[in-house]
């Protein structure tokens, strides 16, 4: 899990919103749990691709990259400094090294700015830049994401989707990032756009030896661009592991049914359908032992009772699973006794 | 707009003033907003140009001419126009200095409470937590004040003057641009072009004056106009009551509590400038009303 050519470090990261009650004596009565403990590595010049259904705290951990919250616990490292502990030169270096590009490109551009000031914001904080430059720059910048240069004057109401999502996507291009976090970029634009874009992220990332972090609910769309997936389900990474094992050997029930829901590649492929029953359990309660318990299909009665640990179950490829290994959530000595019986018995039922 | 939506087509240029061209503008906005904008360029003009256009003095007396009727009715003379007051002052200039006053008390008035409830509720709703709530409950305490009675209390502590009636005006008006103010905020913040400029680091005044201030004009343009007619009002009214802009100035509410105690024998006297409250008043509620339509986008993509 930590590779030492890791450009992003998250050591089990957390967020926690508190949840407050009472009307004049406000009292903390619990938590909503959007990240629960997420270790993962984000190697250099790759793309990191996470997954997972709305509401298990993808955009949280963007936004924890990207300084908008702070880590209820864990930390967050950039080049081995901690994210969260920058100040004055580093963190402006931060800021224009880290940038974003945003699910829907109708709210992540000002309706009043024309392209070009859009373009300029991240450049405007940096005195390395004269007024010159920076015109300079958003031209050679339209000139890479393709559009024609007398689109600086004009507004963004005057493009359509794809067309403001090259320009938010010139706008994370201007300060030259080296990682770019992508929150679902091509989910809000139409079909025949998405490949388009996502050919544009792909030569972008040749071109400027970009790291990617790819956030998107798509477990299909994410395979064209990600070299790494991480699953992430209710708060925790479920599964891990380079993409051909991934979507070759998928290990959890959870990326099962993830990947059996995805489109096929071929209508005539063989593929078995799992559908998942009941809800995406709220992050306020979450289930007891693993998360995923309730919905799974192949649930065991220790499940609920013991959370299993992410453990390597091939090399590279991590799981969260019991049904994997000998070592997954090796009880501790209190309940040791308790927990043999209940996995025999599973055994016996089986 | 509908031209400006197609940049890929290529536009024809045609000369910007000519016949053809105001018929297709009254096709394309209706004919609503061209009246009561008609009016108000008037009042405008009116307003600024007073002494070169009036034909008399406004505060001149002559009471040889008093009580004059307007000039198409038997009595009247071409002299006036509209006639004259007790104090055989011009009816027709009077309205036309007028048109100054009530201008001038607007648009300071506007500068004034605009601008401090724009930046109140930018704060407010930007910021929120405990300083929108406090805000918000001061703003709750001046929409509460009765202002006509304020009005007349401040008058009869100090002297009726133009700096009462601005700074009554400014009170009343102020809580309702917070207020407006503060609920776009709330909208526009959670937009992710903020949360860009935050990650960025951009400091927080250039925030609100460049992304969230902007996206309130369209808003504030509405309330603008609506507020212009209802500052007018309360400027008649209290000129009206006596607590207002003080005589001999010609304010439109002073005219028409001149004309009130002789209604019989002299009915131009209130009739005139009462008539040119209501116009202006109903001019500017009804190029509110249009403004807040055309702008609504939900509206006007319809």
């Amino acid at each position: 899990m930590t590779p030492s050519n890791a450009l992003v470090q998250l050591t089990d990261v957390q967020k926690h919103f508190p949840i407050h009650q009472g009307f004049i004596i406000r009292k903390e009565t619990g938590a909503v749990k959007a990240v629960d403990g997420v270790t993962i590595a984000i190697e250099r010049g790759k793309t990191f691709g996470l997954v997972g259904e709305s509401g298990c705290g993808k955009t949280t951990m963007a936004k924890l990259i990207l300084r908008i919250e702070t880590p209820t616990a864990g930390t967050i490292t950039f080049d081995g400094k901690d994210v969260h502990k920058l100040k004055g030169s580093e963190l402006r270096a931060y800021r224009e090294t880290v940038q974003v590009v945003f699910q829907d490109p109708y709210s992540s551009l000002n309706p009043r700015m024309r392209i070009k000031e859009i373009i300029e914001e991240p450049l405007r904080t940096d005195p390395k830049f004269t007024k010159e430059q920076r015109k300079a720059r958003i031209e050679e910048l339209l000139k890479v994401i393709g559009l024609r240069p007398g689109s600086a004057t004009r507004y963004p109401h005057q493009f359509s989707g794809g067309q403001r999502q090259r320009i938010a996507i010139a706008r994370a291009l201007a300060p030259s990032p080296s990682f770019i976090v992508l929150d679902e970029p091509v989910s809000s634009l139409d079909v025949s756009i998405r490949a388009q874009l996502m050919n544009l992220l792909k030569d972008l990332q040749r071109e400027f030896h970009l790291t990617f972090l790819l956030i998107s609910h798509d477990l299909a769309g994410v395979r064209y661009l990600a070299d790494t997936i991480g699953v992430m389900y209710l708060g925790k990474i479920v599964e891990s592991g380079g993409s051909p094992a991934v979507y070759g050997k998928p290990l959890h029930p959870y990326t099962h049914a993830l990947l059996s829901n995805a489109m096929p590649s071929h209508p005539n492929a063989p593929r078995t359908e799992v559908i998942l029953t009941g809800e995406v359990p709220s992050p306020i309660n979450i289930p007891t032992g693993c998360r995923f318990h309730p919905r799974c299909p192949k649930v065991m009665p220790h499940c609920s009772k013991i959370e299993p640990q992410l453990q390597e179950a091939e090399p590279g490829h991590w799981v969260a699973c019991h049904l994997y290994g000998d070592t997954n959530g090796a009880p501790t000595p209190k309940e040791t006794a308790h927990a043999t019986a209940t996995s025999t018995a599973a055994g016996n039922a089986r | 707009m509908a031209i400006a939506e197609q940049p890929a087509a290529g536009r024809v240029a045609r000369p910007r003033f000519s016949a053809g061209g105001v018929f297709r503008t009254v096709r394309h906005y209706g004919i609503i907003p061209g009246i009561p904008l008609f009016v108000l360029v008037t009042l405008i003009f009116v307003g600024a140009f007073a002494p070169l256009i009036s034909p008399h003095e406004p505060n001149k007396q002559s009471l040889l001419d008093s009580n004059v009727a307007p000039a198409w009715t038997a009595e009247g003379t071409s002299n006036n126009l509209l006639g004259t007051d007790r104090f055989g002052r011009d009816q027709l200039t009077r309205i036309f200095y007028g048109a100054r006053i009530s201008l001038i008390v607007s648009f300071v008035t506007i500068a004034i409470g605009g601008a401090i409830g724009t930046l109140v509720g930018l704060t407010a709703g930007y910021f929120g937590g405990w300083l929108d709530s406090l805000l918000m409950r001061i703003v709750d305490v001046f929409l509460a004040f009765p202002g006509l009675l304020l009005a007349i209390v401040l008058a009869t502590v100090f002297e009726p003057s133009f700096t009462i009636v601005i700074l009554v005006a400014s009170l009343l008006i102020w809580p309702r641009f917070a207020r407006l103010v503060r609920g776009d905020t709330l909208g526009i913040k959670p937009n992710d072009f903020v949360t860009y400029a935050r990650i960025t680091g951009t400091p927080t005044p250039r925030i609100l004056m460049k992304h969230i201030f902007p996206n309130v004009i369209p808003t504030l343009l509405v309330l603008c106009t609506w507020e212009v007619g209802a500052i007018i009002l309360l400027e008649s009214s209290l000129s009206f009551l006596g607590a207002g802009i003080p005589p001999p100035n010609p304010s439109w509410g002073t005219m028409v509590l001149d004309g009130r105690g002789q209604l019989e024998e002299g009915w131009w006297i209130s009739l005139f400038p009462g008539l040119a409250i209501m116009t202006t008043v109903l001019s500017l509620n009804l190029l509110g009303d249009w403004m807040r339509d055309y702008l609504d986008p939900k509206l006007r993509h319809a």
